[in-house]
């Protein structure tokens, strides 16, 4: 037991030595350099600012201190507390929930006055202040507006479908709902991949609790085919707002996916599956051959040489999402942004401190266009890139700035910019593009008090799984809707996404 | 000569009852060690390997160090080694030194208010203040990204005080009355006498306090802000995230860890607990020694 | 005048052990008591901005409680966290007691010392990472077992998508995962007992079955019964990390459970004083829990005070 302890009080002691020579830097900076602080949502882990260029740049540039620091887990919590100790960081990324808290407590700062002074972010979003659907309480508090079409992609994902098996079983690419089952059946049935064993499925996705993503995220282009969402559904339609899972669409599509699933053609694990990498992993081992999938998770690198290695034989191609009986097809549904989007707010604690709110400004109207947006997307002209012909070439060493994406605080030009990083992957990203998707309107819909949004989704959610694979029976659909009025108070959110739509000019 | 008996005794001695605690003992380790096995395993095998053999590698082949040099490369994981050791070295003495100088006292029956202390300790076991208030002490304390808002919040907590607690009670009062019949204080008997005699319950608090310091991870979220103060969890768990959750925007072109690097970031972050753990074990030896307890 | 020499003595350790206890007695003050105010949160409409003191008080004061209770899962959450917790205490004690038992017995060092490493090992793995192997070896498409069903031509058995068997998986993960931790404890109680017992039960004829339950058992229950008190303190928890991981849509009837409803509510709504409500309800139970258990405890003379 004494080695034990003396061991330790050594190694204690070293450890301290290391600890005394490597004593945080001092902040012996000149008092007008202000340190301006922006707290980023990213499981993906930030850059170490001694070996980013591009925030050297930035701090050079506009004479700041700029700190982004990306938090990787559990930043709902931090901000929480860190804004509640009054350390609220300059700038923040915020989803709708949060947003609307902060908004509610006055810790955000409304931009409507201080936009009108930022050259660069007039040119790029010159409507943003006359668009009453971005207005929350009558205030602007986003920092994101909204690019036109000419820029503005609404979606990744679509279907995909292995070529090489159905032109071994002798199919068609699948356009109408039959065929798709049939296709998705004969997958199954019938080994397309000529081991002999019976081991493959039909029709894969995610269709696990991932953040950020609805639990029926795979099945969105057959619930598309009937013209309605997933579950978090706001659609309008003559005039009126209705939620989806309530509609006879939604009722049909179940029966249909009941139907679907019982035949067995679809992998087991489709509700379990949470990440991208289980989805990969059956694509790798020759498990499935239809999918709804997103492009930048399957053919960008690394996964284009991934999946060329694993599987050289498999072709697999995008295809348009099946057409329903009554002629829809559509993807997916695509959120409208109105308040309750996610995105980047100021703190109001700024308004305090003009000198310091106006360097905050000049560094975000900085980013915004033009140059400033160049270096956050490619990072230093000369280095990263270069202009070939008025167009924006990489060099072999845009690899050193892959973590841009941390910088880029008002967002980007995002068909030039998927244009320009992932080249190779131009046809991909255009065929998901242009993907007719289904205005849906939820970033309109607040939460009644004393209503929790989270049991109505869990309702809709269980009980959605409970149709689709038979556990409860069809006929009991009805019960299904009214227990949504009666328990989980439908009617109030109906109400209230009628008159905020309304406010926003869009009923 | 002596060797030779003693090997003959020791095969005496295997009745059926030794050899049913043998298969037993057996059997529990290998359904632990079958999942295991997967985990280091992969942790050697290459992508390819791991896709052709369907999730399971019985051999890693060839053997790909790729995970391992993933993982030793990423910017962060030397210096949160360097963190993570800091905090569970200096943490779990000062651990060590809070808790028995609390147990002690509280396993007395001639404490001054001792029931009422006994409750005083218990219940922040079950009631908490919450995160924003204990924010503020850290914050008032001045322990703000420093290595201690790490080790201080947590210099006791209760499940171990009350384990150690529970052991010293069961040591003879004999022992404390001899040592304070020979004029020492209450200090020198609680190192000189209790210690040594409590050794199990010391070792046992101790790799409980160390465990808990290595896998600090909340306290590091909350209350330390430089990316150089992170410690080896925080690492961990943004590895094994990575990814997974990203908004659209981002996870375009952040790319997740591979298996073999996940696997590789577990084997290292546990590998020094446990090879800390032999050193232990001794002390957790039925029929030691210690003699003298009552029942 | 012996007595006052004795009374002086007795006074004067008395007081040696209270300035013992006085630096663990300021620990709690300031990290555990201080902060108790926090408390006020699950009774106020917190305002982030203007701190716990001064936001305002909720109306009612209940509202919070109310707004658990009257949820549609209240009974749901009530029901799966207590058969969960309680499930798994029974299963991880039986097994942690069980695998000390057998340490203890075993004769072949080696093997003891191998045996107690390897079990001790998987507590060192997140369940992120358990999760991967639970999924490599349960998914109903791709895990081992029902890849070898299917090509034996039998049916699969949906192990992670069916209420009953998610629950028999949670329970033995967690014995998995944590049993040889938790022997960890009755191997130091094991350790205490005084061998002349074992030497004077041997010498009365005692079979080595009997040996274990005359005397290693009866030696450790006062740790068995600490144990439990301390496990039933947390008998509320159930284990956020395990099952969020875990769970998916088709088992939230089973294991769906108080920490994970209310994280979920965090996200979407980020109500710190449901959150707060819920917590100082949980904390209510665990306590009147307690304290009944302590209570019949004290029947065997072993107590927490």
């Amino acid at each position: 037991m004494k080695r034990i302890l003396l061991v330790m009080v050594c190694l204690a002691l070293v450890a301290g030595m290391v600890f005394a020579q490597a004593a945080p830097e001092a902040n012996a900076k000149e008092d007008e350099v202000y340190k301006i602080v922006y707290y980023h949502n990213s499981s993906a882990g930030g850059q170490d600012p001694a070996k980013d260029p591009i925030l050297k740049a930035l701090d050079e540039k506009l004479g700041i201190d700029l700190s982004v620091e990306v938090i990787t887990t559990d930043f709902e919590s931090k901000l929480n507390l860190e804004v509640s100790s009054g350390n609220a960081p300059d700038i923040m990324q915020l989803k709708s929930a949060q947003f609307k808290t902060l908004e509610e407590q006055g810790v955000l700062l409304p931009l409507e006055d201080y936009l009108p002074t930022m050259k660069n972010f007039m040119q790029r979003y010159p409507d943003i202040l006359d668009d009453p659907t971005l207005r929350y309480n009558g205030h602007l508090y986003f920092l994101n507006g909204r690019d036109d079409d000419s820029q503005r992609i609404k979606a990744y994902s679509s279907l995909w479908v292995r070529k090489d098996w159905l032109d071994k079983l002798g199919l068609a690419v699948p356009t109408t709902l039959e065929e798709f089952k049939n296709v998705a059946i004969a997958f199954a049935t019938q080994d397309p991949d000529g081991n002999g064993i019976n081991d493959t499925f039909g029709f894969c996705g995610m269709g696990g609790n991932a953040e950020n993503k609805d639990t029926m995220y795979a099945w969105n282009p057959i619930f598309g085919a009937f013209g309605v969402g997933e579950l978090n559904d706001w659609q309008i339609q003559d005039g009126k707002v209705f939620f989806g899972p309530t509609s006879e669409r939604y009722k049909e599509a179940l029966v249909w996916i009941r139907d679907f699933i019982a035949t067995g053609a679809v992998d087991p694990d489709i509700m379990l599956i949470n990440t991208y990498d289980q989805i990969r992993e059956k694509v790798y081992r020759n498990q499935v051959g239809l999918m709804y999938m997103t492009w930048a998770e399957f053919v960008k690198a690394p996964f284009n040489t991934m999946l060329a290695e694993m599987t050289p034989d498999a072709q697999w191609i995008q295809i348009a999402p099946p057409v329903g009986p009554y002629g829809d097809s559509f993807d997916s549904i695509y959120n409208v942004p109105g308040f309750l989007q996610s995105g980047r707010c100021l703190s109001a604690d700024l308004a305090n401190n003009p000198e310091k709110l106006q360097k905050v400004l000049d560094y975000l109207d900085y980013i915004v266009y033009g140059e400033g947006l160049n270096l956050v997307c490619y990072g230093i002209e000369g280095t990263h890139w270069n202009y070939v012909d008025g167009q924006i070439v990489t060099t072999d060493k845009i690899g050193e700035v892959s973590y841009s994406w941390m910088h880029q605080v008002m967002g980007r030009l995002e068909k030039e910019y998927m244009s320009i990083k992932f080249p190779y992957c131009a046809a991909e990203v255009q065929f998901a593009a242009n993907l007719p998707r289904i205005d849906s309107y939820k970033n309109f819909v607040t939460i009644p008090a004393s209503r929790n949004l989270t049991d109505l989704n869990r309702y809709v959610d269980e009980e959605t799984v409970r149709f689709m694979y038979g556990r409860r029976d069809i006929s009991e659909f009805s019960d299904f809707v009214n227990t949504l009025y009666k328990t989980y108070g439908l009617g109030e959110y109906e109400e209230i996404a009628a008159e905020n739509l309304k406010n926003a000019g869009l009923l | 000569m002596v060797k030779a008996q003693k090997t003959k005794t020791k095969h005496k001695k295997l009745e059926p009852f030794d050899i049913l605690m043998i298969v037993i003992a057996s059997f529990a380790a290998l359904i632990i060690i079958f999942p295991l096995y997967y985990v280091v395993s992969l942790s050697f095998s290459s992508y390819t390997q791991y896709i052709k053999s369907s999730g399971f590698v019985l051999i890693p082949n060839p053997i790909s160090l790729d995970g391992y040099k993933q993982f030793l490369t990423n910017q962060a994981v030397p210096r949160a080694f360097l963190v993570t050791i800091f905090i569970t070295v200096v943490g779990t003495l000062l651990n060590f030194l809070f808790t028995v100088t609390l147990a002690y006292p509280l396993s007395r029956r001639e404490l001054p208010f001792r029931k009422f202390l006994a409750i005083y300790t218990f219940l922040p076991m079950i009631f908490s203040g919450g995160l924003i208030p204990t924010f503020y002490v850290v914050k008032r304390l001045g322990l703000m990204n420093t290595v201690w808002a790490m080790i201080i919040p947590i210099l006791i907590t209760t499940y171990n005080l009350t384990i150690t607690r529970s052991f010293f009670q069961s040591i003879d009062d004999a022992y404390i009355e001899v040592g304070r019949i020979e004029g020492m204080n209450e200090v020198q008997i609680l190192f000189h006498v209790i210690v040594p005699l409590a050794k199990p319950v010391i070792a046992t608090i101790i790799l409980m306090y160390g465990v808990m310091h290595w896998n600090t991870y909340y306290h590091a979220l909350y209350y330390v802000r430089s990316s150089n103060l992170q410690p080896l969890q925080v690492v961990l768990k943004g590895i094994l995230m990575k990814a997974q959750s990203t908004l659209e925007e981002t996870s375009l072109e952040v790319t997740a860890s591979t298996q073999a690097m996940k696997q590789a970031a577990v084997v290292i972050t546990a590998l020094p607990v446990v090879l800390v753990y032999p050193f232990l074990q001794k002390y957790f030896t039925k029929g030691m020694l210690i003699g003298g307890i009552k029942g | 005048m012996k007595d006052l020499v004795e009374r002086k003595r007795i006074k004067s350790h008395q007081i040696q052990l209270l300035l013992l206890a006085v630096p663990g007695i300021l620990f709690f003050a300031a990290f555990s008591y201080f902060p108790m105010y926090g408390i006020l949160i699950a009774f106020k409409n917190f305002q982030i901005k203007k701190g716990i003191l001064k936001s305002p008080w909720a109306d009612p004061w209940y509202k919070y409680f109310k707004q658990f209770f009257e949820n549609p899962y209240c009974k749901q959450l009530l029901t799966n966290t207590v058969v969960i917790s309680v499930g798994k205490i029974v299963f991880n004690m039986f097994f942690s007691l069980s695998l000390a038992i057998v340490l203890s017995e075993l004769k072949v060092k080696w093997l003891k010392k191998s045996v107690q490493t390897i079990t001790y090992l998987p507590h060192f793995l997140s369940w992120v990472i358990v999760y991967g192997i639970i999924y490599a070896l349960f998914s109903e498409s791709s895990g081992l077992i029902n890849v070898a069903l299917r090509s034996a031509g039998k049916p699969t058995i949906p192990f992670l998508t069916s209420d009953g068997s998610f629950r028999m998986l949670l329970y033995f993960s967690d014995v998995w995962k944590e049993a040889g931790w938790g022997a960890i404890i009755y191997l130091a109680a094991i350790a205490g007992i005084d061998p002349g017992l074992y030497e004077a039960a041997a010498v009365d004829g005692a079979s080595r079955w009997q040996r274990i339950w005359r005397v290693t058992l009866p030696s450790i229950r006062p740790t068995i019964i600490v144990m439990l008190i301390l496990k039933l303190g947390t008998v509320m928890n159930a284990g956020f990390d395990q099952i969020y991981i875990l769970y998916n849509s088709q088992v939230y009837a089973s294991s769906d459970i108080i920490d994970t409803w209310v994280y979920r509510i965090g996200l979407e709504q980020l109500n710190y004083s449901l959150a707060t409500a819920v917590g100082l309800f949980k904390s209510v139970i665990s306590t009147i829990l307690v304290l009944s258990v302590n209570k019949i405890a004290r029947k065997w003379e072993e107590s927490l005070w």
